[in-house]
């Protein structure tokens, strides 16, 4: 055991800080094609694209560079992490080596962004299947059919990744943005991440040749994955929303001064930012650990990701709404970061997993074991 | 980071939960019931070397290194094996025998520690008094040095093992001008005339782990009794709780591991509305929950065994954060417990109710929930 993070653990975030700056930055967008691509190009300039795509890579590592990203900004974050990341790890895991050619070499190279398509209005794709279909138009080609809403980077992408069902079990199609009868919508207004662009994909019969198909396949694993890839990123986001509100706070209740003493000296903020201190610690520690897992073979690996999506997805809302009230009026106000992050923190708790079915899976989990 | 545990690890947590659960377990629901210390169990947790885990072996120990320390009393509160008497082996090995091990003159060491060691001789440790609570500073009980002698005077209070200790490490004042600097440690043992213990309290859990008063009344003592320098005695009693906030946390996150085993079982045997509970949402959220617990407190306790074998004796922000979250956070999921097991958990046999009560100290002993808070915000 070793609880210390390494110097080579921290050697990629260094690099990540280094190309995209460490200090928070309240208010950062990134949701248009201009401000986009040079955040992508300073990424690509890290080892970090490298190293996603790779089939073993030290966990902790990503988690920390990712987690740096999001102390700057949570929807920087989940820019890059929706727009580039997550498509790119899909790819990389199950597309054609002449699909990688062609579209994520761009991706890791910081000159194209993609979108993944997963979820529809009315269903959640822990339990049912998906409504977007697709069926055989003659040789090598598929018809496609269906409706994507709420997808991160929509507006911006240059090109999708929308999953949908065949007879043969669910596949991947890959459109790019000018596909002959693909709609993107315009993008509805978020309660957080307002930094980042949000749409939705109206698919009306397109025709995707036999090349741009991922499958099908008859397991549900690629979307399995999807989803860890989904939590883990939200699990990173989290620990950056954590520490940002966090050192926010704590600078705000050394300084601020009531009845003649910084707010920190009365128990009732000094209190509550013990209580986010410990929160974070052991929030991270669990975070590490369930990515750390993720290289092994044990048979809880499952439940302790999901107990990490759980439990920093909520300590993250937690701490953004307990370092509100420390900051007072000055933490309501319009445009601070404090009230950036609260904003933010509610999507952690529904996205990916959200907590509801992840507490399910970890009990299924649970019950399997004893 | 690595979290990696070595195959030797393993292995030992494995054998200690099979050795709990047939030899000491099974005892611990009658012994609850009586509110009695179970001393041939404390004595049989010596003969398989947990007494003394962690000091060498010429002193009666096994030589382990902390962390494996720690895992033991996990995997004793895996087992299921109640509270008060891990309360008991935590205040004897921790509290007492290990300030003997780190601050004790070679003389003491070989005198007392083979003995706590195997459990011949059982141990406890005075710090709290009626009037000195979480503002331990302030005690009042003193030690007067006459010739090659102390003589002590005061009382002390909330004393695990109190009744049935034979060696007491108590901390008095030598120069009750000088605050906590004026504080010292010393040995005391049982049948010194002056030196007495009240009945045990009769208190909501950790019940067979006897807390009580100690009475000093012009208790006369050699003066090579001392432990450690005079004076240095503050420095050594944060020292020992430090551990009251790590080893001895150990077993509550293995009590969540028993609790979620029992709760498994009873959720998938227990039928309502024609269907086994555990296919109710709201059963499965409490599992979650209490897995949940158990996964992030087992880091923060685990972290802070870990940091005292890099080396570093004293870790206040990490078992500070141990503490409090192993306090705070573990009333939850335990009631979790309890509900899930509907009004049988509310009965002694299914062992929640027990569970339930012997983690509601957890965050008052060993300093309480709050005193971490003041400590954690002062430090940042
Ligand atoms: C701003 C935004 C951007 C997004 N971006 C993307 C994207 O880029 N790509 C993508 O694929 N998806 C994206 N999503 C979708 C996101 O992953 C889903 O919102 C999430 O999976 C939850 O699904 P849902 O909104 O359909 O809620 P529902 O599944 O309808 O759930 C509603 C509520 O009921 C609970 N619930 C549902 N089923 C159960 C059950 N069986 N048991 C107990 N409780 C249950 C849920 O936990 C939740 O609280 C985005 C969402 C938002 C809001
Ligand atoms: C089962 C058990 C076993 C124990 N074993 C031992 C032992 O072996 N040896 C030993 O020396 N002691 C032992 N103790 C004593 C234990 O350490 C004390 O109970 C504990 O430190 C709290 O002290 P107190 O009970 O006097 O409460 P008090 O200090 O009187 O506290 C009362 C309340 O006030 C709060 N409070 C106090 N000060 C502050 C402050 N500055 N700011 C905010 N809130 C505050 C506390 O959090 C608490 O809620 C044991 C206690 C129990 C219950």
């Amino acid at each position: 055991m070793n609880y210390a993070i390494t110097e080579a653990q921290q050697a990629l975030r260094q690099e990540m800080e280094n190309a995209l700056g460490a200090s928070p930055a309240p208010g950062l967008s990134i949701s248009s094609r201009e401000k986009l691509l040079p955040s992508l190009k300073a990424l690509a300039e890290t080892s970090y694209a490298k190293t996603i795509v790779k089939e073993k890579y030290d966990r902790i590592s990503v988690m920390l560079a990712q987690k740096s990203m999001a102390v700057k900004s949570p929807s920087l974050a989940l820019g890059l992490m929706a727009g580039m990341t997550i498509p790119s790890r899909l790819l990389a895991a199950y597309a054609s080596e002449e699909l990688k050619k062609k579209y994520l070499s761009p991706l890791l190279e910081g000159c194209a962004s993609a979108a993944v398509a997963v979820s529809e209005a009315g269903m959640n794709i822990e339990n049912g299947s998906l409504t977007t279909s697709a069926t055989v138009a003659g040789e090598d080609a598929w018809t496609l059919q269906g409706t994507k809403n709420y997808v991160w980077n929509a507006p911006l992408a240059d090109f999708f990744l929308v999953a949908a069902e065949t007879e043969q079990g669910p596949a991947w199609f890959l459109l790019e943005r000018d596909t002959a009868g693909l709609e993107i919508g315009s993008a509805d207004e978020t309660l957080g991440f307002q930094g980042c662009a949000m749409g939705s994909l109206t698919i009306n019969n397109c025709q995707v040749d036999n090349d741009l198909v991922i499958g099908p396949c008859s397991n549900r694993n690629s979307l399995t994955a999807l989803r860890k890839w989904q939590n883990e990123a939200l699990i990173s986001i989290a620990l950056g929303l954590i520490e940002r509100c966090y050192i926010t706070a704590l600078s705000y209740a050394k300084q601020h001064k009531s009845g003649g003493r910084p707010i920190i000296s009365y128990q009732e903020i000094g209190f509550k930012l013990a209580e986010i201190m410990t929160l974070d610690q052991t929030a991270q520690l669990l975070a590490m650990k369930a990515s750390w897992a993720q290289e092994t073979n044990s048979r809880d690996t499952d439940a302790l990701l999901g107990c990490a999506k759980v439990f920093c997805c909520e300590a993250a809302e937690k701490t953004a709404s307990e370092c509100l009230q420390i900051m007072g009026g000055a933490g309501y106000v319009k445009d601070n970061l404090v009230a950036e992050s609260f904003q933010d923190a509610k999507y952690l708790t529904i996205a990916g997993v959200s907590s509801e079915i992840s507490r399910m899976m970890i009990a299924d989990a649970v019950l399997e074991m004893y | 980071m690595d979290f990696s545990i070595t195959e030797e690890q393993r292995v030992f947590m494995k054998q200690v939960v099979r050795f709990a659960e047939k030899e000491i377990a099974p005892r611990s629901e009658e012994f609850d019931l009586r509110a009695e210390f179970d001393v041939a169990s404390f004595r049989k947790l010596g003969d398989y070397g947990i007494l003394g885990l962690h000091f060498p072996e010429e002193l009666g120990g096994s030589g382990a290194d902390i962390l494996t320390t720690v895992m033991a009393g996990y995997a004793l509160g895996k087992a299921g094996v109640d509270g008060g008497l891990l309360l008991s082996y935590g205040a004897h090995t921790f509290l007492c025998a290990d300030t003997i091990y780190v601050h004790g003159t070679t003389r003491q060491k070989q005198k007392y520690l083979p003995k706590l060691a195997s459990g011949e001789l059982i141990g406890c440790m005075g710090l709290t008094e009626p009037s000195a609570g979480s503002d331990v500073a302030s005690l009042k009980t003193k030690a007067e040095k006459k010739g090659n002698h102390y003589i002590l005077n005061g009382s002390k209070t909330f004393i695990t093992n109190s009744s049935v200790a034979d060696v007491a490490l108590i901390y008095a004042k030598t120069d009750k001008d000088k605050g906590r600097d004026g504080i010292s440690c010393f040995i005391v043992e049982k049948g010194t005339p002056g030196f007495s213990a009240g009945k045990p309290f009769n208190k909501l859990g950790m019940r067979t782990s006897y807390t009580g008063e100690l009475f000093f009344d012009d208790c006369v003592i050699p003066a090579e009794n001392l432990v450690g320098r005079e004076g240095a005695g503050f420095s050594m009693a944060l020292q020992t709780v430090e551990w009251d906030r790590s080893a001895l946390l150990a077993p509550l996150v293995g009590f969540m591991e028993f609790a979620i085993k029992k709760s498994v079982q009873y959720a998938k045997q227990r039928k309502q509305f024609g269907r086994p509970i555990a296919e109710f949402q709201a059963i499965k959220h409490k599992l979650a929950e209490m897995k949940i617990f158990k996964e992030a407190a087992e880091n923060v306790v685990f972290r802070t065994a870990w940091c005292k074998d890099q080396g570093k004796s004293v870790n206040f922000m990490e078992a500070a954060v141990a503490k409090l979250f192993v306090g705070d956070w573990s009333l939850s999921p335990t009631n979790d417990a309890v509900m899930l097991h509907g009004g049988y958990g509310y009965c002694h046999e299914y062992q929640m109710e027990r569970i339930f009560r012997d983690v509601r100290v957890a965050p008052i002993g060993g300093g309480t929930s709050d005193i971490q808070k003041h400590v954690i915000s002062r430090m940042l």
